[in-house]
């Protein structure tokens, strides 16, 4: 019982925290504003991402509060799913920029590695902790 | 094992990969190499035992002030022809010489392409240009042919003017050769440096004074964009016949091995 208290909770946070990232990414998408950036963290200014971010959030803090329930679980689980989704393209995205090096041939260990360094848009940041989503999907299994 | 799994457990080693090689990447501030830039660089050539450096700046104020001087205003796209004359004959020398400077009186340049901006750039280069009596003490050879092998004698800049009216992709084709040694190349642009409507275009807008405000802008977007590529784009990305550098193997193989180690961990664990 615990667990769900303390799991609710985690993702009513974590719910609000991509809430206000995707809101941010759809002021910085709209014309005439520019992104933001900030240390290893960078939002990107694209309108669809934030819209698709922002209503992740939604879900996901919708879903928070009746973790226990088949229903709260699965909408807070499709919340995740749609951050996963855009935090999966940014991956993608970065996997296939590390490999060739803009010139027609393959990229040196340091470009390479260069790649994956900061900045890091908020979906990727938030992607490992929506993972414990599993866990409550095995909780409710049982 | 199901498939599903396995992919599952793969998919999970990217995630874990990702976010290690992206946390050794942070902490370790490591900064992609810059790019080498495409430089464009000088026509090094020898006249009379002096060693030149022509710069495209130089062979371009000696070829608007000629054209000026024919004809009172230089056409738009000048420029573009300029660069792309530049950058055969940069091709071509090195092939020729393969390193060494030649001799401006061993410089001989056969162009295809009948048009004023591209025939001043060579004779400039080779010494043959109008004027050019007191900027060179020796001079090469060079010739217009055309593609069904006229010879142009008339090189003055109202008759290449005219003569360029009808040009194509085809007509880049300039061949560069030794004197001396009989050794020679040929620099052939790659057509689709040109898009599909380009010479159309040029004749429209250039010639015919019939274009449109709209037709007009495309045009110079587009030999803006040639001429771009003929000062910035590495010559196996504009001439014919010249192979793009292969990927260094070892890094192929690398890539290879890091593929397989992901399956082959996915299926142990």
């Amino acid at each position: 019982m615990m667990k769900f208290k303390l799991g609710s909770a985690y993702f009513a946070i974590l719910g609000v925290i991509t809430l206000a990232f995707g809101g941010l990414e759809v002021v910085t998408g709209l014309p005439g504003i520019e992104g933001l950036s900030t240390g290893a963290l960078e939002i990107p200014p694209d309108l669809w991402r934030g819209i698709i971010i922002f209503f992740a959030g939604a879900f996901i803090t919708a879903g928070a509060f009746k973790l226990r329930d088949i229903h709260g679980l699965g909408m807070s689980t499709f919340g995740s799913i749609m951050l996963w989704i855009i935090a999966g393209c940014d991956i993608f995205t970065r996997i296939m920029e590390s490999i060739p090096n803009g010139a027609g041939g393959l990229n040196s260990l340091e470009g390479f590695l260069a790649t994956y360094g900061p900045p890091y848009s908020p979906a990727l940041f938030l992607l490992p902790f929506s993972l414990v989503i599993f866990y409550f999907i095995k909780e409710v299994e049982k | 094992m199901k498939v599903g799994k396995i992919g599952i457990k793969a998919l999970v080693l990217v995630l874990i990969m990702f976010y290690a090689l992206a946390a050794i990447a942070w902490v370790t501030g490591v900064e992609a190499p810059e790019e080498e830039e495409f430089e464009l660089g000088e026509v090094t050539i020898e006249d009379n035992g002096t060693e030149l450096a022509i710069s495209i700046d130089e062979v371009s104020e000696y070829v608007t002030e000629k054209i000026e001087d024919a004809m009172g205003s230089v056409p738009e796209d000048m420029e573009m022809f300029v660069s792309g004359a530049y950058r055969a004959t940069l091709l071509g020398i090195s092939e020729v010489w393969e390193g060494e400077v030649p001799s401006r009186d061993d410089i001989k340049i056969v162009s295809s392409l009948p048009e004023p901006a591209s025939a001043l750039c060579f004779q400039y280069i080779t010494g043959t240009g109008p004027s050019m009596e007191n900027l060179r003490a020796e001079n090469g050879v060079f010739e217009i042919v055309l593609q069904d092998g006229t010879l142009v004698e008339n090189t003055s800049v109202q008759h290449l003017y005219e003569l360029s009216k009808n040009i194509t992709a085809d007509d880049w084709k300039f061949e560069i050769s030794s004197i001396s040694t009989g050794e020679s190349f040929v620099v052939e642009v790659k057509g689709d440096v040109f898009p599909e409507d380009f010479f159309g275009l040029r004749e429209k807008v250039v010639f015919g004074q019939t274009a449109s405000e709209k037709e007009g802008q495309e045009f110079t977007w587009e030999w803006s964009d040639i001429n771009d590529g003929f000062q910035g784009f590495e010559d196996y990305e504009i001439f014919e016949g010249l192979e793009e550098p292969a990927p260094d193997s070892a890094t192929i193989v690398a890539l290879i091995a890091v593929i397989l180690a992901i399956v082959i961990l996915a299926l142990i664990i």
